[in-house]
């Protein structure tokens, strides 16, 4: 066998300085030099001996080397024939028009939040942030839960702010009850802790930092990379954050993301499939990591959750997000 | 108007192809298996020469001429849990016996109703004959494995000796679970081994055994209207693992593969002459080369298997063959 092979969901990315390869199957990525890039990509389908011919006899065992590094760290493999492994198409689409929301509510909102989530039930919504600023009640918090009992939602991520009566046996039963919940974070806690089940039913953690509103979303960090089929092939085409998505903020206001600015109307007179319909609503759906200033040139651009709301010039809708610190012209986080 | 017909739970994709359709603008009838057990009504009474026969489920009046396609993937049968209620063990399963023929007759009438519809896998041909499959598609060409089914100890002794001790043993109908002190087992593939060969009886009930091919890798193909979409599927070099498919691989690595010309021309024929317009089949790629051809599945699964994996979009492929067809009956 002599011919090496990386597995069709195993994708290498070029950046400024150094490439990553994915396992966009197992979820994981490693570093790799932008020359092993571009051995992997001038060479597809060439035999070793043609990719040693090519090179200094002093650089083969350096070859040999990167080879076994993607094979023992199950990138790609040896084969004979190389052409009957195709490449992965990159295309991306979902069955519903609205894949995620935000619903962000304080104690000032005056909206029904069940009626929200129904209509985002209505468009097969599947993923679902409920960000609470300040404290609410146990029966809202269940009565707004109830509306997800029969639901399509796949996933719910609920934000609390702290208070002693959301203990541990609360948040245990929480998410029992509703079983769509992935996962619960309590803001502004006095203390950090992690509180889950063996088998990961229920997932909680308290966090000390406190969610005022809006304004603490957006951070870009290695901790939020994704390397997963959906997140690379979507961020091929869209913006990975805003694309299908819909929100409503704490005043009621129907956006793409309660973070921006432009307001489609309120919830309280507007339905959110009028908005979603409203000239304007999807423009930022198609802004591409390829087409962002910075972004285009890193490594991370197709597992990185991008943000619009928040960017370094906030007259240039193509500038790099503010939060980030990465430089992948030096491969530095500062 | 499509109509799937499908079981309650484990059925993944059926929700996927329903979302896609109603995505892509059409309306569908989801029918469980289990409804005919539950939720299901059929008038039979003199029906004028222009009175349709119709049906209700869950509350809603359909008649057959509100269908124009039916994709079938499964229909469990429903067995109240007041079964269980019947204490004498031989009472309960004759009754359970009684509840599944009578819920039979229904499934049958209903489908009956709908025998001029399209289907997508059509019902009766859901269970395979392994046996026919495999000669079926010996007889398109496609490489088999060897296969022998047998009473006798000195025929199975000869084929063990002649496959070099590398026999499998199988089920020719479908695998069975079972439980033993609550840890689940499965009628898997498994290898023969000298001892088992040996202590077996002069003659025995026919058991079906398989030269077991020497594999590179294997391959899951979905197949729909002559198109096939394949993943190829790297194991472990663990050899117990080979034949464990059903309980869970440690670990395995799949990549999008694009089968030869002349296999995939083996493969529509096949399906073919075995009349099923989609299908999963699975092959064994040789270290030679060659590709062995393994079975066939009409109701398959495909979506964790080569949908996701290779990013092929099948559950969206299905919906758009169904809307198509769809609309080419009503034009009709
Ligand atoms: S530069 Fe862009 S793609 Fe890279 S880490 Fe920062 S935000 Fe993500």
């Amino acid at each position: 066998m002599t011919c090496f092979k990386l597995y069709s969901a195993c994708i290498p990315v070029r950046g400024a300085s150094r490439s990553i390869i994915c396992n966009l199957v197992k979820g994981n990525f490693n570093y790799i030099p932008n020359t092993l890039y571009d051995i992997l990509a001038d060479y597809k389908n060439c035999n070793i001996e043609k990719i040693e011919n090519d090179f200094d006899e002093r650089s083969h065992k350096e070859l040999h080397k990167h080879f076994n590094f993607l094979v023992e760290n199950g990138f790609g493999f040896w084969c004979d024939k190389p052409e009957e492994f195709i490449d992965m198409e990159l295309d991306w689409d979902r069955s519903s028009p609205i894949t995620n929301a935000i619903i962000d509510i304080d104690n000032l909102s005056k909206y029904d939040v069940s009626e929200v989530i129904r209509q985002l039930d209505n468009f097969r919504c599947e993923a679902l942030q409920i960000r609470c600023f300040s404290v609410i009640s146990i029966e809202e918090i269940n009565r707004i839960l109830s509306v997800t009992t029969e639901s399509n939602f796949i996933s719910i991520e609920l934000y609390l702010k702290y208070n002693p009566i959301y203990n541990e046996s609360f948040l245990k039963d929480l998410c029992e009850k509703h079983k769509r919940i992935r996962f619960a974070i309590i803001h502004s806690s006095p203390e950090e802790k992690v509180i889950s089940s063996d088998d990961d039913y229920y997932y909680a953690w308290f966090d000390k930092t406190e969610l005022k509103d809006e304004s603490h979303c957006g951070n870009i960090s290695r901790k939020y990379f994704s390397p997963n089929i959906l997140l690379f092939t979507e961020s091929q085409h869209f913006n990975n954050c805003l694309n299908r998505k819909i929100s409503v903020d704490k005043e009621g206001n129907i956006k793409n993301c309660p973070s921006m600015l432009m307001s489609y109307g309120k919830i309280q007179n507007t339905s959110l499939k009028e908005a979603l319909e409203k000239k304007g609503f999807t423009d930022n759906w198609i802004i591409k990591k390829d087409e962002i200033e910075v972004c285009k040139d890193c490594e991370f651009r197709y597992i990185c959750i991008d943000c619009r709301a928040y960017t370094s010039d906030a007259k240039n809708k193509y500038s790099k997000p503010a939060k980030c610190t990465y430089d992948p012209y030096r491969t530095t986080w500062s | 108007m499509i109509a799937v017909i499908s079981n309650e739970s484990g059925e993944p994709s059926t929700s996927d192809v329903i979302n896609w359709i109603s995505y892509l603008g059409h309306d569908s009838l989801l029918l469980y298996g289990e409804d005919f057990g539950r939720h299901f009504n059929v008038n039979i009474a003199f029906l004028g020469k222009n009175e349709l026969a119709s049906f209700e489920l869950h509350g809603k009046v359909y008649t057959p001429d509100d269908i124009s396609i039916i994709w079938y993937r499964r229909d469990r049968t429903y067995f109240p849990e007041s079964l269980n209620d019947i204490s004498n063990d031989t009472n309960r399963e004759k009754v359970k016996r009684l509840v599944f023929n009578e819920v039979n007759v229904l499934r049958s009438h209903f489908y009956a109703l709908l025998k001029d519809k399209k289907w997508l896998s059509d019902p009766k041909k859901s269970l395979v004959n392994k046996l026919d499959v495999l000669k079926e598609a010996a007889s398109v060409g496609l490489k088999i494995p060897e296969t022998l089914v047998t009473t006798s100890k000195s025929s199975l002794i000869d084929f063990f000796q002649r496959h070099n001790k590398n026999v499998i043993i199988k089920p020719m109908s479908e695998t069975l679970f079972y439980a033993i002190n609550d840890r689940q087992y499965s009628l898997a593939t498994h290898l023969l081994t000298d001892l088992e060969v040996e202590s077996m009886p002069e003659t025995f009930f026919p058991c079906l055994v398989q030269e077991c091919v020497v594999n590179s890798f294997e391959i899951r193909v979905f197949y729909l209207e002559g198109k096939c979409y394949s993943i190829a599927v790297f194991h472990n070099q663990n050899i117990d693992q080979q034949f464990d498919n059903r309980i869970g691989y440690l670990d395995h690595h799949k990549s999008c593969y694009q089968l030869p010309k002349h296999i995939e021309t083996s493969i529509d024929m096949l399906l073919k002459n075995l009349q099923m317009e989609t299908g999963s089949l699975d092959f064994i790629r040789t270290p030679e080369g060659e590709f062995v051809f393994l079975e066939v599945n009409p109701v398959g699964q495909f979506s964790g298997m080569v949908s996701y994996p290779g990013n092929y979009y099948l559950e969206k492929k299905i919906a758009q063959y169904l809307i198509r067809k769809s609309n080419e009956e009503k034009s009709i």
